[in-house]
């Protein structure tokens, strides 16, 4: 009900507030420009989100200071600490950085979003921006239309920062001309009164808003005009720096526990650093003035010393807690705990992930390789084998002979607790990812959901072969047997291939390796080679036994095309052009025949 | 001279198709390398070997690499050509 009230409210209160003042209506529209162009600016971020970035988080968030720098720089060149958060939000939720990496950013990102005071209060109310504006939306828009994604979004980011410098514009012009009218600095409330009031106008502002930096340039501005004291726009400012971490706990909502925590983290901070600068404002207002004098800001330059205060109070914070980093990660995750599921179900496919495509990207291939491991679990079970000896040095045809019997059924029961939930939820996902995919995104997408199919058909293969390895495993007849070895010992191998693809840490490793796979395989099909006819017919086996041979071989040749191509799409290498060059060099099926003919050739020699 | 070859390279940024063709280029490149590397240390491995089984698996794997670096090595070959066009 109040929901409903509250839009129909505010738009009546402004309408109001328009008719009685065209001054208000110019410093409204100024706030409205400035947050659209935060928007576009965001817009624009986002086409570079396509690859590098992904690269850069993770070298530049291994160490405490790095991450640190990272937020701080990030911050300060997109000038939106929403949308560093948010970024961090979905990696930290694809477990592509750490809760104290994350924690590190949103350090950084708090100093660095008090660069965006700095160019105001030294440039932004100074100079006439809107001479500025107006070139760069034109220049914005034409680049917009561009074909390419980076001149395209290069356009964007034009076109933001015009908006930016219109709606700083309309601000001060509208607080200039509301001064001849009305003077609000009549309303400045003094001491610790003014400081709680201003402090809850500026959070709630900020809520309102939705960035800390649109709340940030209104107080500048009005103080700038001196439509408010300088003491109330320091409680303003603090009051904007709690406010902000409304944006990170609304981000949060749809994460995964890593998120949440992250949020929490937020909010511990802005938390912390406004009451340590409540209790130390007047010692932080008595060094913003050392300082001042020392940086030749004149005494009555209040926006840059409002500015100076902004960075001291964040920095003040940063300190503070940064020794403090590890405890507040074991706090956050016994706060949040990672809850024990009985079913497996997906654990970095959430709403956050799917905000940036790279992330979401990342989220399903590690997603996808969660699944890949149930498969191996699963299909280790079905051959009976044990997981440790077969990815150890031990030669496969020694893990297949010392494997324990094989056990029947559970397959089902495996399936439906570990691979479907999972699966299904891959699937889900990759049909919601939001925002716009470049081509190579969706189709890294599209991979991942084959490879997921291709798993799903594993599975069901192992559940078939399963039943009669069960009955052949030791059986009197040692044709059968063997064959019935030959079977495991081949899927056994590419296992054991795989798992060294998917652990290899040497530079020599790629998914081409997969292709002398193929032609193992190929070498070694009993159809082809004739191995199966000849058993017939020296009567090695009998007729019942030969039906469920051809069946399971066909069952296990399938199984080993899936693994083969579930490698394939799951470890391929991270840079899209490695991956595009593995791809273009890796050989077709004719060329596989063509290397086999050449062996068989030479082997005839 | 420079100012044909800075022109160039401006040119080059500028066409994404071309950009793409570089980075083509460039991993494919990176690839084969890397091929080598494999086949060299698998020649060696090969040489000590006596078993012949293990001998007739590392004598395949070594003609698949050589395959995969003779289909690189025409790849590349096209891109230049394209290049150059």
């Amino acid at each position: 009900m109040i929901r409903k009230i509250i839009l129909p409210t505010i738009f009546l209160l402004l309408a109001y507030g328009f008719w009685l003042s065209p001054d208000f209506k110019e410093i409204s529209a100024g706030v409205a420009i400035f947050l659209f162009g935060m928007l576009v600016l965001e817009r624009g971020f986002k086409a570079f989100t396509g690859g590098s970035l992904e690269h850069l988080l993770r070298s530049t968030t291994n160490q405490l200071w790095k991450s640190i720098s990272f937020g701080f720089v990030s911050t300060a060149l997109m000038q939106s600490s929403s949308l560093v958060s948010l970024i961090t939000i979905s990696f930290l939720s694809a477990e592509l950085i750490s809760l104290a990496a994350g924690i590190g950013i949103i350090f950084g990102a708090n100093i660095g979003t008090t660069a965006g005071a700095w160019l105001i209060a030294a440039f932004g109310l100074k100079v006439k921006l809107s001479i500025y504006a107006m070139p760069m939306l034109v220049f914005g828009v034409i680049l917009i239309f561009q074909k390419s994604k980076s001149l395209s979004g290069m356009g964007y980011i034009l076109t933001a920062l015009g908006f930016l410098f219109l709606g700083i514009h309309h601000m001060k012009e509208g607080f200039d001309a509301f001064k001849q009218t009305l003077d609000l600095s009549v309303y400045a409330v003094p001491g610790y009164r003014g400081l709680f009031l201003y402090t809850l106008i500026g959070l709630l502002a900020t809520v309102v808003m939705q960035s800390s930096h649109a709340t940030l340039v209104l107080i500048l501005t009005a103080l700038a005009s001196q439509q408010i004291s300088y003491d109330n726009a320091i409680a303003l400012a603090i009051g904007s720096n709690i406010g902000t971490t409304i944006t990170a706990i609304l981000g949060s909502l749809s994460a995964n526990v890593d998120g949440k925590r992250l949020a929490a983290a937020h909010l511990i901070f802005n938390l912390i650093t406004g009451l340590l600068t409540f209790i130390f404002i007047h010692q932080l207002i008595s060094v913003v003035d050392v300082m001042s004098q020392l940086m030749t800001i004149a005494p009555d330059n209040y926006t840059m010393k409002l500015a100076l205060f902004h960075t001291l109070f964040n920095l003040l914070g940063v300190l503070t807690l940064m020794p403090f980093i590890n405890r507040m990660v074991t706090l956050l995750e016994w706060l949040f705990p990672t809850p024990v599921m009985e079913v497996e179900s997906a654990r970095y496919l959430t709403d956050a992930s799917a905000e940036i495509p790279d992330a979401a990207v990342e989220a399903v291939k590690k997603e996808t390789v969660i699944l890949y491991d149930h498969a191996v679990d699963i299909i280790i079970f079905g051959l009976g084998l044990n997981r440790d000896k077969l990815f150890s040095d031990e030669a496969p045809d020694r893990v297949i002979d010392s494997s324990s019997q094989v056990g029947s059924g559970a397959i089902d029961d495996l399936y439906e607790r570990r691979i479907k939930t999972i699966y299904g939820a891959i699937v889900e996902f990759t049909s919601h990812v939001h925002g716009t995919l470049s081509d190579r995104q969706s189709n890294a997408l599209i991979e991942q959901r084959e490879a997921g199919h291709d798993i799903i058909e594993v599975v069901k293969g192992i559940k078939h072969l399963q039943k009669n390895l069960a009955i052949y495993q030791h059986a009197r007849n040692s044709h059968i047997c063997g064959e019935y070895d030959q079977i495991r010992l081949k899927i056994a191998r590419i296992l054991k291939a795989l798992n060294a693809l998917q652990h290899a840490d040497d530079e020599t490793a790629s998914v081409l390796s997969l292709d002398h796979l193929k032609v193992e395989i190929s070498k070694k099909d009993i159809f082809a080679s004739g191995g199966l006819d000849s058993l017939i017919r020296k009567k090695q086996i009998t007729a019942p036994m030969a039906i469920s041979l051809m069946n399971d071989t066909t069952y296990c040749n399938a199984i080993c095309r899936n693994l083969i191509h579930i490698g394939e799409r799951i470890f391929v290498a991270r840079d899209p052009d490695d991956k595009a060059a593995e791809q273009s060099v890796a050989l077709d099926e004719r060329e596989i025949s063509e290397v086999i003919e050449r062996l068989d050739e030479r082997k005839l020699r | 001279m420079k100012v044909k070859k800075l022109m160039a390279q401006l040119g080059d940024y500028l066409n994404a198709e071309r950009r793409a063709q570089i980075a083509k280029y460039d991993a494919i490149k990176k690839i084969l390398s890397k091929l080598k590397k494999k086949t060299k240390l698998l020649e060696e491995q090969l040489d000590q070997e006596w078993d012949e089984a293990v001998q007739e698996h590392l004598k395949q794997e070594i003609s698949v690499i050589t395959a995969q670096r003779k289909k690189g090595l025409t790849i590349l070959k096209e891109i230049k050509e394209a290049r150059k066009k």
